[in-house]
């Protein structure tokens, strides 16, 4: 590679770290305890759990789930109910103050079987609440979200560069070579070396993945404004419905359409995910790979027959089949720790990083290109 | 310095396979349990536990020999 080259990766390298390095500390740290959310809701609420009953033992109409639902809460109206995929004994019920409301909810656990309240878990609230926001938007919404995209970005940037720098790095080692009888700087340099290039893909994953999850409610929004508009177009001028017909019926027209499905939620009329004249009923597949990627079956409300369906735009196919590879909660409990230790060397990368930065904070531009490019005596 | 430089560049130590076959394990297993449960799992947990066997077996390893 040629000097000048060599100068400016080095540049791209330090420069993209440097900015990104401390908020992908903070991402990795919340995100450590968030791979493990859903074992820790089931943890924190256990007096929640559903009993077990017989298998087949009937299901309750989502009717009386609902009405269980709003008698607990009778001055707030349903917004979404829906399952965890891998659970269908019990039911969450969302319901807000105003049907568009996005605080001041609540949540509801109800059995699936026996129509009983389980208990009301609090989300918007306590060490994983935080975890979560500090995640994904650092308590700024949407615009804190895209700094973290860009953040993101910066780290994808920073990988990049680091391949192009291994090589003059490596030249003269052989894989994974550790110079332990050296000082701190070269060990840590060699450490940063191994860690980050073994790595490197899930990293690369994990970045541009969650890069992706970040445009989703910019992606979400087009979609309504575009796809979900045309659908919609029937309806267009009509007074809304008063009162809404059966969700129970609604959800029985979606199975009876994508019979080879499951239902994943349904958002109630008048929410953004729906219409003022419609049940959206979210249909999911029953594959790892299916299982994130909705078909959404918009029914009307009143009559409970299907309006329309379609397939998602190829952008949120994307992006809901970039999340389980952000989330790592495809493959059971073995790779959920495969993916807390694989950020834990994510975190020894960047620590390495900064270290070796500060450690050569006076070391010129000039000198580690003569270093790396072979023009100057000794090891970098 | 030079000299033993263009030297070190006509005998390069070979820097890549091991990296990009590691790469390519990883993506296998990044993969694999997208694709189904069952072996698709077991492949999957497999795959992505090599990078991390690899980082405990040459972080504690002392060279034979000086490089």
């Amino acid at each position: 590679m040629s000097p000048t080259s060599l100068r400016r990766w080095i540049w791209v390298h330090k420069w993209s770290s440097l900015v990104c390095t401390v908020f992908m500390l903070l991402l990795c740290l919340t995100g450590l305890p968030l791979i493990f959310s859903h074992e820790i809701q089931h943890w924190l609420h256990a007096e929640m759990e559903p009993r077990d009953m017989p298998a087949g033992t009937p299901r309750a109409s989502m009717d009386e789930v609902l009405k269980v639902a709003q008698t607990r809460h009778p001055d707030l109206v349903p917004q979404f109910i829906g399952a965890e995929a891998d659970d269908d004994r019990l039911w969450f019920v969302t319901l807000g103050p105003t049907a568009l409301a996005e605080v001041g909810r609540h949540t509801l656990m109800v059995d699936a079987r026996s129509a009983a309240l389980l208990g009301e878990p609090n989300f918007e609230e306590g060490f994983m609440h935080w975890m979560l926001r500090l995640h994904v938007d650092l308590f700024a919404d949407l615009p804190g979200t895209l700094f973290l995209g860009f953040m993101g970005l910066l780290l994808l940037a920073a990988i990049i560069s680091g391949v192009v720098l291994y090589a003059p790095f490596m030249r003269k080692l052989s894989f994974g070579t550790v110079r332990h009888e050296r000082n701190a700087r070269v060990r840590w340099l060699d450490m940063h070396n191994l860690l980050g290039v073994v790595t490197l893909v899930w990293v690369m994953v994990v970045g541009a993945t969650g890069v992706i999850n970040t445009l989703g409610e910019p992606l979400f929004k087009l979609w309504q404004a575009t796809e979900v508009q045309q659908m919609l177009a029937p309806y267009a001028g009509l007074p809304a419905p008063e009162r809404p017909g059966s969700l129970q019926q609604a959800a029985a027209a979606a199975e009876a359409l994508e019979p080879s499905m499951k239902l994943s939620f349904v958002a109630f009329p008048g929410t953004s995910f729906s219409s003022p004249h419609h049940f959206s009923v979210f249909m999911r597949g029953t594959e790892p790979l299916t299982a994130r990627l909705f078909k959404p079956v918009l029914v009307d409300a009143q009559t409970a027959k299907v309006t329309d369906s379609r397939e998602l735009p190829w952008y949120l196919k994307a992006l809901l089949v970039s999340q389980p590879l952000h989330f790592g909660d495809y493959g059971g409990l073995p790779l959920k720790i495969l993916w807390a230790l694989l950020t834990l060397a994510t975190i020894v990368v960047l620590g390495s990083g900064l270290y070796l930065w500060w450690a050569r904070r006076r070391v010129t531009l000039d000198q580690q290109v003569a270093v790396l490019s072979g023009t100057a005596g000794g090891a970098a | 310095m030079t000299r033993s430089a263009e030297a070190a560049d006509a005998a390069p130590v070979k820097i890549w396979p091991v990296p990009m076959a590691l790469g390519l394990i990883t993506a296998i297993g990044l993969v694999a349990a997208l694709l189904g449960d069952g072996w698709l799992n077991v492949l999957s947990w497999l795959a992505l536990g090599l990078p991390l066997v690899v980082i405990a077996v040459f972080s504690r390893r002392r060279a034979s020999s000086a490089p």
